[in-house]
């Protein structure tokens, strides 16, 4: 027995270590609220690309509000620090870099079960609007905040946990979205490849439009205000739906969000979406613009959205 | 409680401790607290089914005591009944009432009658088809004058509850399990290292590819209407490595952690996908039920020592009482029935105890025959598993239709519906892991599992290095978490 006791326990200490390091660092917050300044700037840069959806989930859950944000990367720009400043209220960004519909309607219903909300903003592109894009992260994030031991032993605990020791001990922050190409390269990336993994198997998704028409009628009855907008891209981008021959599903898409709630759109061949330096790249708008639709949403200082199909 | 939770890792060690440190002097106190940690590992789910397994408990123990002092041979069939009635009748309730009355209503209809009786709204109680199969054997042992009962409440509630094999098996006997729990225990370190290998293969196996496979599985039989033929093929392997993986992980955690109390468990699968033939498939897969129903129901009927008219309906009696006993489903029963198409040519022929070695003895690479065999065997299996997992019969006909399709042809559409499904390269490292586990599997194929080695064979660094590097994949691979299948049953 003492054999055995003493073996387990010598087999155990790298796995000890690494719970005892985890536990400190608690990398997404699920664990406690930490006060730490240096730790939460590191957990933001870095835990936060790790896993968006548990990373926002665990700080909406730690520091609940009543007006959500929800959808891809696009959304993400819409920084909840801004809002609150320019609106005066108090909101979460809960988009996610990658994000799906499926990712937004789930975190939709996980959200109103645990707090009663006010407002939601839902940003939908055409490109999210797709049988194909069902991808989803938040149910095993979910699971991963109810079960402390998945979570600090799964592979986005221990990234997390890397890359903010690496941070503490070399002083040197680790840019993990950043990509390696040329602003020019990355464009023309984004207009091929990105493009056609969005467009080439496009497929009318139906369960999506049913699933959010549900969150359209739960939140008329539940007195939420409910938001959509449909961020803009850049013209070239646009013209790649035509390129692919999804000019008719594209009028569909709009006409299904208009059927749901008011609904802006932005992505139409405008001052905005004509100019090249208002974005990184096709799909993603800059921090200036970012604002100009901070302003639209919640200060209602409408210039460039579309109210109607 | 499951096993890949934080409540089984603290309930785990401490009931470890207070068994070989505190109680380890007194054999009752430690058949007490298995039965105490027992019951509260199963009242963790819903304490209100604790009730059931005391009443089976109870009853068993006072029938299996009444049964040894009775002589005459009607009073002792009545006790016998009495049993069976009972843990029958809990299973019957519980798993087929719904089942029995919206068939009866659609009989009924059919035949223009009026039949009203209300469904009800059930709860399956976790474990009802593990733990009363195996309290029934207890009696019958008893009946067949095979076994004496136990006079000890303690140790019989223990056998009855014991927590490592309640939910989900193996379904013990009591011949082998209850002296386990009259005889002192004593700490074995070879054992409980051993137990603890299993542990960490039964998790990989749970956690890494039952998981993974599940998500996949998912997906395509949920919408299986819109997928290719080759993707359909995709799904149904898949689905078969996610029951595999997740039974016989479940399996070898329950084995690896009775052993760490000094208690054997009956081996419950043996690489059922390396089978030559469906009779050595059935003698690998799920082994404590295929035997309780050979002991229990199959021999009784006569066996095999009647005439080939008898032999065929006893065959179909146990392979259709066998898909019955998982789920309250016609899928389930087509599945049995389709098992016993498959093994009665087998049988028939008498070539049903052809293979009773280990596949291609001890060499690494099979010959092309064992190769084409096993192939077929697996393919067959598969079918088989389409009906095991589809919500209804015409869905799995559906299936099947897609499968026999003109798209089995269409390579292009595969490719796009493979891209459909995974957003990077995730599905195909999914099938690398899947060759990799085969392949382990396949050359640890003599041992009681994967994980088992022999102090001489492989050094303490080389096995050191292979548990992390297998605690690795745990952590890296950690698909999304599905329940442990069998729980449903």
């Amino acid at each position: 027995m003492k054999k055995f006791l003493k073996r387990s326990i010598i087999f155990s200490i790298p796995l000890i270590i690494y719970l005892i390091i985890s536990i400190l660092i608690d990398p997404f917050n699920v664990l406690y609220k930490s006060d730490h300044k240096v730790l939460n700037e590191l957990k933001l840069k870095t835990s936060s690309k790790i896993n968006y959806p548990l990373f926002k989930l665990q700080k909406f859950e730690n520091h609940p509000v009543d007006i959500i944000l929800l959808g891809d990367s696009r959304m993400d720009k819409l920084k909840d620090n801004i809002i609150d400043e320019l609106a005066q209220v108090k909101s979460a960004n809960l988009a996610y870099a990658g994000g799906t519909l499926e990712e937004m309607i789930i975190t939709f219903w996980h959200i109103v079960k645990k707090h009663a909300i006010k407002k939601v903003v839902l940003g939908i592109n055409f490109e999210l609007y797709n049988t194909k894009n069902n991808f989803d992260r938040v149910t095993n994030a979910i699971e991963l905040k109810e079960s402390p031991l998945k979570y600090l032993f799964s592979e986005y605990s221990y990234k997390s946990i890397y890359y903010i020791l690496k941070s503490l001990f070399t002083g040197n922050h680790v840019d993990i979205e950043k990509p390696k190409l040329s602003r020019e390269k990355f464009w023309k990336l984004q207009l091929e490849q990105s493009a056609k993994s969005h467009y080439e198997y496009y497929n009318y998704p139906e369960k999506y439009f049913n699933q959010l028409y549900d969150i359209s009628s739960y939140c008329k009855k539940e007195n939420i205000e409910l938001i959509i907008i449909i961020p803009p891209t850049h013209v070239d981008l646009q013209k790649r739906i035509s390129d692919f021959g999804l000019k008719n599903e594209e009028k569909r898409f709009k006409r299904d969000i208009y059927k749901l709630a008011q609904a802006y759109d932005y992505n139409y061949p405008n001052s905005i979406t004509l100019d090249k330096n208002n974005f990184l790249d096709p799909y993603h708008f800059n921090d200036s613009i970012a604002k100009i639709l901070i302003e639209e949403i919640f200060l209602k200082k409408i210039k460039y959205a579309k109210f109607s199909p | 409680m499951l096993f890949n939770s934080v409540d089984f890792t603290i309930f785990l060690p401490i009931v470890f401790c207070l068994y070989w440190f505190i109680l380890n002097k007194d054999l009752r106190f430690q058949n007490l607290l298995i039965v105490s940690a027992s019951y509260l590992f199963y009242g963790w789910w819903d304490w209100r089914f604790l009730c059931l397994i005391f009443i089976s408990t109870l009853v068993d123990y006072t029938i299996g005591l009444k049964l040894q002092k009775q002589e005459k041979s009607l009073k002792r069939k009545i006790l016998l009944v009495c049993s069976i009635c009972v843990n029958i009748g809990l299973l019957g309730f519980f798993k087929y009432y719904n089942f029995f009355i919206e068939n009866f209503t659609t009989a009924f209809t059919l035949f223009g009658l009026n039949f009203r009786a209300q469904t009800l709204n059930i709860i399956l109680p976790i474990g009802i088809s593990f733990y009363t199969f195996q309290t029934l054997s207890y009696t019958i042992d008893i009946y067949n004058k095979k076994i004496k009962p136990i006079s000890d409440l303690i140790a019989f509630s223990a056998f009855v509850s014991f927590f490592p094999q309640l939910v989900a098996g193996p379904i013990e006997r009591a011949a082998h399990l209850l002296p386990q729990f009259s005889a002192k225990r004593k700490f074995n370190y070879d054992k409980a290292v051993d137990g603890l290998r299993q542990i960490l293969w039964g998790f990989f196996k749970k956690i890494v590819i039952a998981d993974n496979c599940a998500y996949y599985a998912n997906i395509i039989f949920d919408n299986s209407e819109n997928y290719s033929a080759n993707t359909l093929i995709i799904g149904a392997i898949l689905f078969a490595f996610q029951i595999y993986g997740d039974f016989s992980g479940y399996s070898d955690i329950a084995i690896g952690t009775a052993r760490l109390f000094g208690i054997n468990l009956m081996k419950n699968f043996a690489f059922p996908y390396f089978s030559r033939d469906i009779a050595e498939f059935w003698r690998r897969w799920h082994i404590s039920l295929s035997t309780w129903f050979r002991d229990y129901v199959y021999i009784p009927l006569g066996g095999s020592k009647v005439s080939s008219l008898k032999r065929i309906r006893n065959v179909l009696i146990i392979f259709v009482v066998s898909g019955f006993w998982h789920g309250a489903n016609w899928t389930f029963i087509i599945w049995g029935v389709l098992n016993a198409l498959y093994f009665l040519p087998l049988m028939l022929l008498k070539t049903n105890r052809k293979n009773l070695g280990i596949v291609s003895g001890h060499r690494l690479i099979p010959s092309v025959k064992d190769i084409l065999n096993m192939f077929f065997t697996f393919s067959i299996t598969c079918i088989a598993w389409i009906f095991f997992r589809s919500e209804t019969v015409k869905h799995a006909f559906n299936y099947l239709n897609g499968i026999f399709s003109i798209s089995l042809l269409d390579i292009s559409t595969f490719i796009k519906d493979l891209k459909f499904l995974s957003t990077g390269a995730e599905i195909i490292y999914l099938f690398l892991l899947l060759l990799l586990f085969i392949g382990f599997e396949w050359i640890q194929r003599h041992k009681e599992h994967s994980l088992k080695f022999d102090k001489n064979s492989a050094s303490r660094i080389f096995r050191w290095t292979l548990y992390y590097f297998v605690i690795i994949l745990i952590i890296f691979f950690n698909g999304e978490q599905q329940g442990f299948i069998y729980f449903q049953f």
